[in-house]
């Protein structure tokens, strides 16, 4: 029953999906190469593909049931590192490489030290996570910024007090 | 041909030569050993830092991850029961039971020889058959490139076994997202939705890096990853000459069975092993022991798997047609370089293909030492605490799709990719279908669209060509196969 429900939602979303492209792909101008199909030729090529398999999910969902794909449990340990990534892209875009950097990978280094090391007690894996994260960013500042010469993100926020 | 072999093993004979291919195959057999990553991971991760590498040597680089991440995938395979990689699964069905029966070394060493037994000749083979195929492909226009990527994606569509029209939502997924950009053709901009950020495109190396790095991890966090412990103690390595001699017809058709799966877009390691296997099985005088530790069952999928390193190589090189995701990676660090692959490569970059081979039979070299030298270090590889890999792979791959976007906007794309990444395992669209066609789709619209434009009849000509024809014939052909194959069962039962 999960999976009609499921199959069938996919196939409103594909829809959805489709008739956006399709809409904006009609906005587009055409070509002045002769024989050239134009730009169009593409996305509205997307767009029925998508269309015509949301129209079948719709009509004839897959009747096989699988198994699930997350628990509760894990959907909502997916959801605090998906919020540590959205977190991370905010983070560096404010305050930059050197500032977010260990405190990711302090946050996520604990998160799993949690799950592979649970023989430890709380203090030493912080101290442990701390040592590490501080010791990634050297070493990843060293590769990237040193011996790389890439210009890392250095926060938005951070350049108003230089 | 000798002229540039001797060539690329020069510049491989230097220092910064050995370095990067020691350093690429202990870092392929690490990460192809521990079970959820694999090479294709750490080479995601290093794409973007690649531009700053001289081409050759990148590739070399990747090459050598790449022969590490196969060989090293049977480690976890026999020692844990857990495959290191997807080629591996078929040997944990015999590999295992000997480290039961407290005798992982012989499977191990079985293991190690048959990967470098299955790589060689198959770089061999892909040198001669690349040269060929490329002379092929420089006659070909582009009605037949269009019939060849439409072929491509169709094999890789026939791999969503049960549920084709969710590898059609893939692919018309990957056709809608690679619009998003500059036209090939005319240059106009489309579907940016005004945001300068998208005028060139949506780069593949940040969806790489959401879909696989970012993904796998954050899978890995929900779903309470261990990471593997054992206290198995391996000895030393120890000569397999009695189990190769007992297994030559199982080695050598074990290896034409991978050779030319290795060939065919999509299919790729995970189905030519099972094959092998299968196959191997029922040829079998002792087929009752196997999958309670024949050491048959260890060598057929291990010398399948490598043998489909080198047939993997001759479409991306010769024709710029990708036969698996790997090779989606190495097409993507010669765009990092402004190369093309296609028949074109072995004219203007002979150095770089060249180098491909000999850094493939070098790095075969190296990972047999490695792996012979190193067996009793193997239990230590497996073991590699997880709190300390994932949190670095999160911020490499972040820092990576910054580097490759120049911007922010290339870590916001790859947050994306990791949701939609995990959308379509929610739904179970299969990735590979959305990948390869998110690869091609560049390629099959500039020569849709040309052959078009030089056309004087139009679309009739796919048809009247006979190469194009029988490509888009095979395309079908496979599609469907897959539709009929349920209604003949259905009407049997």
């Amino acid at each position: 029953m999960e999976k009609l429900k499921k199959d069938r939602l996919l196939g409103i979303i594909v829809l959805v999906i489709a008739a956006f492209f399709a809409y904006f792909t009609g906005k587009l101008g055409s070509t002045n190469f002769e024989g050239d199909p134009g730009p169009k030729m593409f996305p509205y090529m997307g767009s029925i593909i998508m269309a015509l398999c949301g129209i079948i999910l719709l009509v004839k969902p897959e009747k096989k049931e699988k198994g699930k794909f997350l628990s509760r449990d894990e959907l909502k340990h997916a959801a605090l590192l998906f919020g540590i990534y959205v977190l991370f892209v905010v983070m560096m875009k404010y305050l930059g490489f050197v500032v977010t950097a260990p405190i990711v990978l302090f946050v996520v280094s604990f998160l799993f030290s949690k799950i592979s090391d649970p023989g430890a007690t709380a203090r030493a894996r912080v101290i442990r996570s701390l040592i590490y994260s501080v010791a990634v960013t050297a070493a990843l500042y060293l590769v990237y910024v040193v011996a790389l010469d890439a210009k890392l993100p250095s926060g938005a926020l951070l350049k108003l007090f230089r | 041909m000798l002229n540039y072999l001797l060539q690329s093993l020069g510049t491989l004979c230097s220092f910064t030569g050995i370095m990067y291919i020691l350093i690429g195959s202990i870092a392929g057999l690490l990460f192809g050993s521990l079970p959820g990553l694999s090479g294709g991971t750490i080479m995601v991760l290093l794409l973007p830092i690649s531009y700053k590498m001289d081409p050759v040597l990148a590739m070399a680089l990747f090459m050598s991850i790449h022969i590490g991440s196969t060989c090293g995938g049977c480690i976890g395979s026999i020692l844990l029961g857990i495959p290191g990689t997807s080629g591996s699964i078929a040997t944990t069905w015999d590999g295992y039971e000997f480290t039961k029966q407290g005798d992982p070394v012989r499977a191990l060493s079985a293991a190690v020889v048959c990967n470098f037994i299955g790589t060689i000749p198959s770089i061999v083979i892909a040198m001669a058959a690349c040269r060929t195929l490329a002379n092929l492909g420089v006659k070909l226009g582009p009605w037949e490139y269009a019939a060849m990527c439409f072929c491509a994606v169709c094999m890789v569509i026939g791999l969503s076994k049960g549920n084709m029209v969710k590898g059609f939502v893939g692919v018309g997924l990957a056709v809608l997202i690679a619009s998003i950009g500059t036209d090939p053709i005319n240059g106009s901009v489309r579907l940016t939705f005004g945001s300068m950020d998208m005028y060139s495109g949506v780069n593949v190396i940040n969806i790489m890096l959401g879909l696989y790095a970012a993904k796998l991890i954050l899978l890995e966090y929900a779903r309470r990853s261990r990471g593997a412990k054992t206290n198995i103690k391996v000895r030393r390595f120890k000569w397999p000459g009695r189990d190769l001699k007992d297994n030559k017809g199982n080695m050598i058709r074990s290896f034409v069975t991978g050779a030319f799966i290795g060939f065919l877009p999509g299919l790729g390691a995970p189905t030519s092993t099972v094959i092998a296997y299968a196959n191997e099985k029922s040829l079998a005088k002792d087929s009752e022991k196997w999958g309670h530790g024949a050491i048959g069952g260890v060598i057929a999928p291990e010398i399948c798997n490598n043998a489909g390193i080198g047939g993997a190589m001759i479409p991306m090189l010769a024709l710029g047609i990708p036969g698996d995701a790997i090779m989606v990676q190495f097409m993507a660090v010669m765009s990092i370089h402004g190369i093309t692959s296609g028949p074109m490569l072995m004219k203007t970059n002979p150095d770089m293909v060249y180098m491909l081979f000999t850094a493939a039979m070098v790095a075969a070299i190296f990972v047999l030492l490695v792996q012979t030298l190193g067996m009793p270090m193997f239990p230590k590889f497996i073991s590699f605490p997880y709190h300390y890999l994932y949190p670095a792979i999160i911020v490499v791959s972040f820092l990576g799709s910054y580097m490759t976007a120049g911007s922010i906007f290339g870590v916001v794309v790859t947050v994306c990719a990791c949701a939609l990444g995990l959308a379509m395992d929610y739904f179970a669209i299969p990735i590979m279908p959305f990948i390869m066609t998110y690869i091609l789709a560049s390629l099959f619209e500039k020569n849709v669209r040309q052959a078009m434009n030089f056309s004087l009849v139009g679309v009739q000509e796919f048809f009247t060509r006979p190469v194009s024809l029988i490509f888009i014939l095979a395309g079908l052909a496979v599609l469907a196969i897959h539709f009929v194959k349920p209604l003949i069962s259905k009407v049997r039962e």
